[in-house]
């Protein structure tokens, strides 16, 4: 009940806006804040239900053989709620900023949250593709909604790249079908290790090309940094904070259940395109003086990070990757919306340009700080604990190569995160005195604040081991087969 | 040269796949059961409207909503662009042509999408049918004509409330316990298959589907052909200008 909810809640609201807003906006001002606090409640809640057991909801009553199920476990659980705080925020940003006026950006906005929920919850190939392009076309338009030229030739991009990886995708679940003749993920991964292997192969290879452009892995992440710079603030936010990470989710699910067994060497391919993400990433962002051009490089990276971690293939390094994905969302999009913000109050996205902001802008230039301080890694902050995590598991693996990579890739982030810092607290004049309205402030603040809660939350709660728990059930393809096809 | 070898060699290892692939004598999986058991589970006479709207309804729900989407985005890309003056329209003969032709096509719509659970046809193809009817229109009589009749307005409301109906039915089936969109196990009376009443919700869904798709490919066309104009507009203007100087 609750898992359909949390995808038919948003959908009925963008189907709803249109009406409230032809027949009396006031309907509007008042239902809208109403919509996005219950998009983010039944998100949460639905990931709550799926976090101890298997939670199950099979449409049209139908066994998952013959029907769609929804399927809700560890993983999808703290993706669920990744997404929902961070559609959460982007909605409070904009609905802070603009208010109800712009409806036609809700009605896409809550397409996109609801499409993203689906392919959390879905155990079902077919319904997975089905989702991924409603949210893709959402996120398509959502790039170019300021429809400045940049923004409209952004969206086309990414809507020119993100087809041809749907296709991948698509062409992966076919191949899928005609093997197995079915299109359950359960009943799929269970019929994978008898499968031809010129046949897994090609699977294989379509869903990782397929997710990793979704994703903008770095051989294939041309499209990010235009769109993520291009878009407004709250969508460059959203963007980076929640919608590549579904693509992260997918890979891992689909790689974990179908290849965990079938094809072991899909992880290596994995683990190579998160090195080369990672070191392509930071040295293009090195070279950036767009602030948002140089976090959309970073959002590469940190990718790279993430697809490291889901390489490994063991249990800590999905815990790691998982907890890393979170602590991303957290970071980025802060991030985006302090520097989106600054960007916007003085009509500047050079970095050269921002000379002494601190003095004038006391409040975003902190919380700015503390977020790329635990992006960087400093210790305590959750950066530092998940980067840390992640060499764990990396050594743990013996793949040293990887474990390298993600320290030297540390250092290159340091140092031109240092260089965006040391230009905004070297003294400079010349910026109108008036500090940022107080719920962007209250926004930055809260994400800065969970980046030192959750850096310092290991030490005292065993939460390290909720997630290794988190990525050792989500390995166990087995419990997940039995849990889904014997209901 | 390099390019065409590319493609060919990832062409070849593609056949590879399925070429590794044995083909079963038989239907398997979820296909074999869906043929044994459709009439009798659902009511439906068309195997392929009961897969649509009843085991796998969700996925009809998405890629109704993937118009609904792709709608949106049009209206807002197009959204900037003011409407100056309206095509003049076809010739007389061309109007009268199509005012016969419309009512025909108007039943010849809701055929296709009444009988959707019977026949091959559906919400999707009939839709399609009524918004050709009104692309018909604009062309015709011009697209002043169209908007005095058919209002982007009622359009909308007709899209947006096929997509709430599409989920109040579905919401019956969550209600009764059975799961979103359960069809008879929810209570919706299954008939006699072949008849006309009967398969329970999916006729419904099919009306819910027809109105979402209908409006929304007619707004699409009409949000373009708008913009057309106006460039078409712009243009002679420019002509008219350049032959003063």
């Amino acid at each position: 009940m609750i898992l359909t909810l949390a995808v038919i809640f948003p959908l009925s609201s963008a189907f709803v806006i249109p009406l409230l807003h032809l027949y009396g906006s006031r309907g509007l001002r008042l239902f809208l804040p109403i919509m996005g606090l219950g998009a983010f409640v039944l998100t949460l809640a639905a990931a709550a239900s799926g976090f101890g057991d298997y939670a199950l909801a099979f449409f049209g009553g139908w066994p998952a053989r013959l029907g769609v199920v929804f399927v809700a476990d560890g993983l999808s659980s703290v993706f669920l709620a990744l997404a929902a705080f961070g559609c959460g925020a982007s909605f409070l940003y904009f609905y802070e900023q603009m208010g109800t006026g712009p409806w036609r950006f809700y009605v896409i906005f809550f397409l996109l949250q609801a499409s993203m929920n689906g392919v959390l919850l879905t155990g079902d190939l077919f319904n997975m593709f089905v989702f991924y392009e409603i949210f893709s076309l959402a996120a398509y338009l959502l790039v170019s909604y300021s429809l400045t030229w940049q923004a409209v030739e952004a969206g086309l991009k990414y809507l020119v790249m993100g087809t041809v990886g749907a296709f991948f995708i698509l062409l992966g679940a076919a191949y899928a079908f005609i093997a197995t003749k079915t299109l359950n993920m359960a009943a799929l991964a269970a019929s994978f290790p008898q499968m031809p292997k010129a046949t897994l192969i090609v699977i294989a290879a379509c869903m990782v090309v397929g997710f990793s452009l979704k994703a903008g892995a770095f051989p294939f992440h041309f499209w990010l940094p235009d769109a993520h710079s291009s878009a407004i603030t709250a969508v460059s936010a959203l963007l980076s904070g929640v919608v590549v990470k579904v693509s992260i989710y997918s890979l891992i699910r689909v790689s974990l259940l179908f290849f965990g067994d079938a094809l072991p060497s899909v992880f290596d391919v994995i683990t190579v395109l998160g090195v080369l993400s990672l070191l392509g990433g930071h040295l293009m962002a090195s070279r950036q003086q767009d602030i948002k051009r140089l976090l959309a490089y970073s959002t590469v990276a940190q990718i790279g990070y993430i697809m490291i971690g889901v390489g490994m293939g063991t249990a800590t390094g999905i815990a790691a990757a998982v907890f890393h994905s979170f602590n991303h969302m957290l970071m980025k999009s802060g991030l985006f919306i302090t520097a989106g913000r600054l960007a916007e109050e003085i009509k500047t996205r050079n970095i050269q340009d921002m000379k002494g902001l601190y003095y004038h802008r006391r409040g975003m230039v902190l919380a700015f700080t503390v977020l790329a301080a635990a992006i960087v890694g400093v210790p305590p902050l959750n950066g530092f604990m998940s980067k840390w995590y992640l060499v764990v598991a990396s050594v743990e693996k013996r793949s040293f190569l990887a474990a390298l990579a993600l320290v030297f890739g540390t250092v290159i982030s340091a140092s031109y995160y240092i260089r965006v810092l040391s230009v905004f607290y070297t003294p400079g004049e010349g910026f109108s005195e008036h500090e940022s309205r107080r719920p962007v402030l209250a926004i930055a603040a809260l994400f800065s604040a969970c980046c030192v809660v959750l850096g310092l939350l290991p030490f005292f709660t065993p939460i390290w081991e909720l997630f290794v728990e988190v990525g050792s059930k989500a390995l166990n393809t087995k419990d997940y087969i039995a849990a889904v096809l014997l209901k | 040269m390099g390019l065409l070898l590319l493609c060919l060699g990832i062409g070849w290892w593609l056949w590879k796949g399925v070429a590794a692939m044995e083909d079963p004598e038989f239907i398997i999986g979820p296909a074999a059961y869906y043929i044994i058991n459709t009439a009798e589970e659902t009511g439906a006479a068309n195997i392929v409207a009961a897969i649509l709207f009843d085991y796998r309804g969700i996925d009809t729900l998405g890629e109704a909503s993937v118009i609904y989407t792709t709608v949106c985005g049009v209206a807002m890309l197009f959204s900037k662009s003011k409407y100056k003056r309206s095509s003049a329209g076809l010739s007389f003969i061309a109007r009268r042509g199509v005012s016969f032709l419309v009512p025909f096509l108007l039943l010849y719509g809701s055929t296709i999408i009444l009988m959707g659970h019977m026949t091959p046809g559906g919400g999707f193809q009939g839709g399609a049918v009524f918004a050709t009817v009104t692309i018909l229109l604009c062309i015709v009589f011009g697209s002043s004509f169209e908007m005095s009749r058919i209002k982007p307005k009622t359009k909308e409301t007709i899209e947006s409330l096929g997509g709430l109906f599409f989920v109040f039915l579905g919401g019956v089936g969550l209600l009764a316990g059975a799961g979103f969109l359960a069809n008879t196990a929810a209570g919706f009376p299954r008939g006699q298959v072949g008849n006309f009443l009967s398969a329970g919700a999916i006729p419904l869904l099919n009306i819910a589907v027809g109105m979402k798709v209908g409006a929304g490919l007619s707004t699409i066309f009409y949000s373009m052909v708008r913009v057309l104009e106006l460039e078409f507009g712009e243009q002679m203007s420019e002509v008219e200008g350049n032959d003063k100087n």
